[in-house]
């Protein structure tokens, strides 16, 4: 693999981030290291974002958790799958199946960049279902999900939950069907969410997904945090977490409070969106992975 | 009474800078932007968790909550249907 990028180094924080595009196979990906400046890594951690507006959503938090577990010794790579973000490609190509071997792709080149092995996996929302399948890959030891897709399809039903209820707002008429807006997805490719295209491979490669399938063999330890939101999906979390136990895993499923929906957050003056610089899940992320992999090394 | 409830939630949560105060159970909430987008998600959520329903895809229509009354009169039906 190789890769160009820059690099910039914070004395202060005693950090060192690079950014760069790994040039692998196929079109180049884009990646953001955190690094401790001053002594080596003492583990990797690899964070798999979510995708579309939940992408931006939660883009601020992943930086701050990289940047916070650098300053705890640790090497932190983030990435943007191909077809999204920085990257290449094309997101019309984009599945489960591709943003596996991104995550798998820029977990190598933490460990080549570094000297790091892998050691933990962080994954929101559909990036759970991405974060479990390389942790299961490389054999880590720690795996966290923050609000994961309780299944596939309910990346999609809140996706178009959220636009029926933009489409009232906005126009005060009878917005489009549920039904008529995955036909449109399913017989012409792609459908828009409030300005995000989401497209037919990725749909059915997710469709029939579900969180308790892909976590068929968890981790030794893993942790659930439920990010505010609607409720319901608290009971699923602790269900899954039973589960795991039951196969020798040690589970916990944290609650931090969050304002806003995922898919109609306010953006702020500067252009950024916001809440996503609230630091609960952050510094509980960053304190349990330190726990963790401090206790198994 | 479910109207009051819901008339003060959404003057002292959802409303927009200054279409709060002169909120009506005939107030337009979607014509004139009483609530924005993010207050009508808000919206619906609250009215699940706190009234025990569950709010269609079907029942996201202007004729359900154009207003304060449209509102109240879905969650007695929904109320009354969960019965």
């Amino acid at each position: 693999m190789t890769a160009r990028g820059a690099t910039r180094t914070d004395d202060a924080r005693g950090l060192r981030e690079d950014a760069e595009f790994l040039f692998g196979d196929g079109q180049p990906i884009f990646g953001f290291r955190h690094l401790p400046l001053r002594q080596p890594a003492r583990a990797g951690v690899v964070i798999c974002s979510p995708v579309l507006a939940e992408f931006d959503r939660n883009y601020r938090r992943e930086f701050a958790l990289g940047r916070l577990l650098a300053r705890d010794g640790f090497a932190v790579q983030r990435f943007h799958y191909r077809g999204t973000g920085n990257s290449g490609g094309d997101a019309a190509d984009v599945s489960l199946a591709s943003l596996e071997e991104d995550a798998l792709e820029a977990s190598r080149r933490l460990t080549e960049a570094s000297g790091a092995p892998v050691s933990a996996v962080v994954g929101t929302r559909l990036g759970s279902f991405v974060a479990i399948r390389l942790a299961a890959r490389l054999r880590v030891g720690a795996l966290v999900l923050w609000e994961p897709l309780v299944d596939g399809a309910q990346q999609f039903g809140e996706a178009i939950r959220a636009r029926l209820l933009h489409d009232l707002w906005d126009k005060a008429v009878t917005p489009r069907s549920r039904e008529a807006l995955t036909r449109e997805l399913v017989d012409r490719g792609r459908v828009d969410v409030l300005g995000y295209t989401i497209h037919r491979k990725l749909y059915e490669s997710l469709a029939s997904r579900s969180l308790a399938q892909e976590l068929g063999s968890p981790p030794p330890s893993v942790l659930i945090v439920a990010i505010g939101g609607r409720s319901q999906r608290r009971g699923d979390y602790d269900r899954i977490a039973e589960a795991c136990a039951e196969q020798g895993s040690s589970v916990s499923v944290r609650v931090v409070a969050q304002d806003e929906p995922w898919w109609l957050g306010e953006r702020e003056e500067d252009g950024s969106v916001g809440s996503g610089t609230r630091t609960d899940v952050v510094e509980l992320t960053s304190g349990w992975i330190g726990t963790v992999l401090g206790r198994e090394g | 009474m479910i109207e009051d409830q819901i008339r003060v939630f959404i003057q002292e949560e959802l409303s927009t800078e200054g279409s709060g105060a002169s909120l009506t159970d005939d107030s337009l909430l979607l014509e004139q932007h009483v609530i924005d987008s993010l207050g009508l998600f808000h919206l619906v959520g609250y009215l699940e968790s706190e009234f025990g329903i569950e709010v269609d895809d079907a029942e996201l229509i202007p004729e359900n909550f154009g207003t304060v009354r449209d509102i109240t009169r879905l969650v007695e039906i929904k109320r009354e249907e969960g019965r």
